[in-house]
């Protein structure tokens, strides 16, 4: 438990410290998209899932976005290069976009 | 055992190929459909009705006017045929024009002319007298030639009837088994040849007859005679004078061809019951009369088999003639009496045989008939009543919904032995309106039934109306001379809760209404206050991201006011719109389409933005 105690605030600062700017900003992006997600479960659970299609289409899109998200992270980060060789951080952005395009012409037709 | 069953096996071939025709054609029942006929206008019903009726031997009124008036054509050689035949049927050549010539010696004369065209003109001229002119040498050389062209049955069988006239039998005798090899089987169990009832019967007459004119013994075997009496019989319900004629023809010189082809049907019934112990067959041929040189020996009842098990009750057990009716065979059934059920007969004449199924229709009665009523839960036994048949109970019995009705019974033949029956039922009905329920009576190893109706549950079968109901008892079985309905008792229901308002809804015949799909029903809403609260809750992470962007100190120091720039973030603003303005009110194919220009600008806006941007990490 002490361990715990003592990892955590070193995660912390070892994650302010050695974490790029750009790859901070994403992980802003994910949890804004986590909590969303989450709220929305939470009024599901206690109100009721009516109308199903609405619920599922912004559920539904909060994952992908969230997917998405961490894919983009892994394109980008630095420590990745090797995997994505030839593939830079704007193309990688570029197929971010243009996936989350087609993603929302989905949900947003399915959203009813 | 082994040899028994290929005995069997060997037997029962025979059986299909020498088999015994079961059904007789009544050409008398044809007698007042062609008397209708011989009052038509048209030539060709009326020389058909006349060739009917000549063929039963009915004494023909005088028709020589009605000939004479009747509608044809002159120049058509068919009409002509049918006129001159009338004619010299009713002894009335006197009465035609002499014109009718005319149109026969034409056609010989004609080049194209077809083989059945040859037939009408020569019979024709034979029947006012003048047949002669064709000559049979030329005229069967001829014919040969046409045959090849056109070697159908039908061709075959006016040739055979020149013949009859030409006095060329000789020649009918040498194709005659060329020509029967011809005719059409169906199914393996009737023979008839192309051009239906009216080509059947002229190739099998005029064979017949001029086998008999040279004096040879019938080409046609027992077999195919069977086969062509069972595709007569087949068309024992013709009503158009044309096939009855045909009908009545090839029948009749059929029946008259020795050997016969037999034919057994039953007399009247083919049940017995306890007063009757006998079954009557007649034995005749195939126009219902009896069969020369039959010994009544002959007629044997080789097996008889009850259905429901195969055992066998009875073998070689002969048929007694009755006595002044020749085609009466009787069956003498007392030794199978005692066992209702169905049983399948096997006679046979000579090396032919039938099968035949007829019942032996028991009685039966109910018996022990107990009824009762009793808790559901079975903390009291019922109190059973002993019924007795044909007695209704006097007491009315009194049940509620915590009760059933218990009834047991068991059904007896005629020995007072216990016996299952094919359907037994307890009836339910009301006495006041016209509700009624059915349940069926299982019966138990010791073969008593048994009914235990639950007021409870038999109330939706009968709308929960409380009132007087009917008990009865239906027993049926398909050996059973007298099905039996009784009303043993009554009682009064009560079901403890209100009767269903709604009368039952009628049964609709026809279309049932189309089905329209139905979206889910609308739940209740949550109040406006917790929706509101959620969306605020959902829109609040944006602030957080925005507050998360803000302490990372986002710079836009890098941001290239470039138009491509500006171009890709308008253009991808005006995409993520044009989706807002799908969901309040474009459709998906209008947003398609303005999306295409929108996307392609984005992408090339895009792509050179981000070029760049790379291009400039790279020199920095």
């Amino acid at each position: 438990m002490s361990s715990l105690t003592s990892v955590i605030p070193k995660l912390y600062q070892e994650y302010t410290t050695k974490t790029s700017k750009k790859l901070k900003i994403i992980d802003a992006y994910l949890l804004y998209v986590f909590l969303t997600a989450v709220i929305q479960f939470v009024y599901c659970c206690l109100v009721g899932t009516f109308p199903f299609n609405s619920f599922l289409s912004g559920f539904i899109s909060t994952v992908s976005c969230f997917v998405l998200g961490v894919c983009l992270r892994l394109q980008v980060n630095p420590e990745n290069k090797n995997e994505f060789q030839g593939l830079s951080a704007e193309r990688g952005f570029a197929d971010f976009i243009f996936a989350h395009l087609v993603l929302h012409i989905v949900v947003i037709n399915f959203i009813g | 055992m082994n040899k028994l069953a290929q005995l069997f096996i060997v037997l029962s071939l025979l059986a299909v190929s020498n088999a015994i025709l079961q059904g007789i054609i009544n050409v008398k029942q044809f007698q007042s459909l062609l008397e209708e006929g011989i009052k038509s206008k048209d030539i060709s019903t009326l020389y058909h009705s006349i060739k009917g009726l000549k063929q039963l031997n009915v004494k023909l009124p005088d028709l020589c006017e009605d000939i004479k008036n009747s509608k044809y054509d002159i120049k058509n050689i068919e009409h002509v045929f049918y006129l001159t035949n009338a004619a010299e049927l009713t002894g009335c050549q006197n009465f035609l024009s002499p014109e009718v010539l005319g149109t026969p010696a034409k056609v010989l004369d004609n080049k194209d002319v077809t083989i059945p065209e040859i037939y009408y003109a020569v019979y024709s001229l034979k029947a006012i007298g003048r047949g002669s002119v064709y000559d049979r040498e030329d005229g069967l050389k001829n014919l040969i030639q046409m045959l090849k062209k056109d070697d159908s049955p039908a061709n075959y069988g006016y040739v055979f009837g020149l013949c009859e006239h030409m006095g060329c039998q000789a020649w009918t005798v040498m194709h005659a088994e060329n020509a029967l090899l011809a005719a059409d089987e169906t199914d393996g169990r009737a023979l008839h040849f192309e051009g239906g009832l009216p080509v059947t019967s002229l190739v099998l007459s005029t064979i017949i007859r001029s086998f008999k004119s040279v004096k040879k013994p019938s080409p046609l075997t027992p077999d195919q005679k069977h086969k062509f009496g069972a595709y007569l019989l087949s068309r024992r319900s013709a009503s158009a004078p044309r096939t009855v004629a045909s009908l009545i023809e090839a029948a009749k010189i059929l029946a008259d061809d020795q050997p016969t082809p037999i034919c057994i049907v039953f007399k009247d019934k083919k049940y017995i019951t306890s007063e009757t112990d006998s079954i009557e067959f007649s034995v005749t041929d195939l126009i219902g009369r009896a069969i020369p040189n039959l010994k009544p020996d002959e007629v044997v009842a080789q097996s008889g088999t009850r259905l429901a098990d195969d055992v066998v009750v009875l073998s070689k057990q002969p048929l007694t003639q009755k006595p002044n009716e020749p085609t009466t065979f009787v069956l003498n059934l007392s030794k199978i009496k005692s066992q209702y059920g169905l049983y399948k007969i096997s006679l046979s004449t000579g090396s032919k045989s039938a099968n035949f199924n007829i019942a032996v229709l028991g009685e039966i009665q109910v018996s022990s008939v107990e009824i009762g009523v009793g808790d559901v839960d079975g903390t009291t036994s019922p109190k059973l009543t002993t019924v007795t048949y044909p007695n209704k109970m006097a007491e009315v019995l009194q049940a509620d919904h915590l009760q059933k009705v218990s009834v047991k019974f068991s059904i007896r033949d005629k020995f007072n032995k216990p016996a299952l029956v094919q359907q037994a039922f307890l009836l339910v009905a009301s006495l006041e309106d016209e509700r009624e329920a059915i349940y069926v009576a299982e019966p138990d190893h010791a073969k008593n039934y048994k009914v235990e109706l639950n007021v409870g549950a038999m109330g939706k079968h009968l709308d929960y109306v409380s009132g007087s109901y009917s008990v009865s008892v239906l027993v049926g079985d398909s050996a059973v001379a007298a099905p039996l309905s009784w009303r043993l008792a009554d009682v009064k229901l009560s079901f403890g809760r209100d009767a269903i308002a709604e009368p039952r809804a009628a049964r609709v015949r026809g279309p049932l209404p189309p089905i329209s799909h139905v979206f889910r029903a609308a739940e209740p809403r949550p109040p406006r206050v917790v929706s509101d609260v959620f969306s605020l809750a959902c829109a609040a992470p944006l602030l957080l991201l925005l507050i998360l962007w803000g302490s990372l100190r986002l710079n836009f120091s890098l941001f290239p006011f470039t138009p491509s720039a500006l171009l890709f973030h308008v253009a991808l603003g005006a995409s993520l719109s044009l989706y807002g303005l799908l969901w309040l009110k474009l459709s998906m194919f209008e947003t398609l389409r303005y999306l295409l220009p929108v996307a392609g600008l984005t992408f090339l806006a895009g792509q050179r933005l981000l070029r760049r941007l790379a291009r400039d990490k790279a020199a920095r």
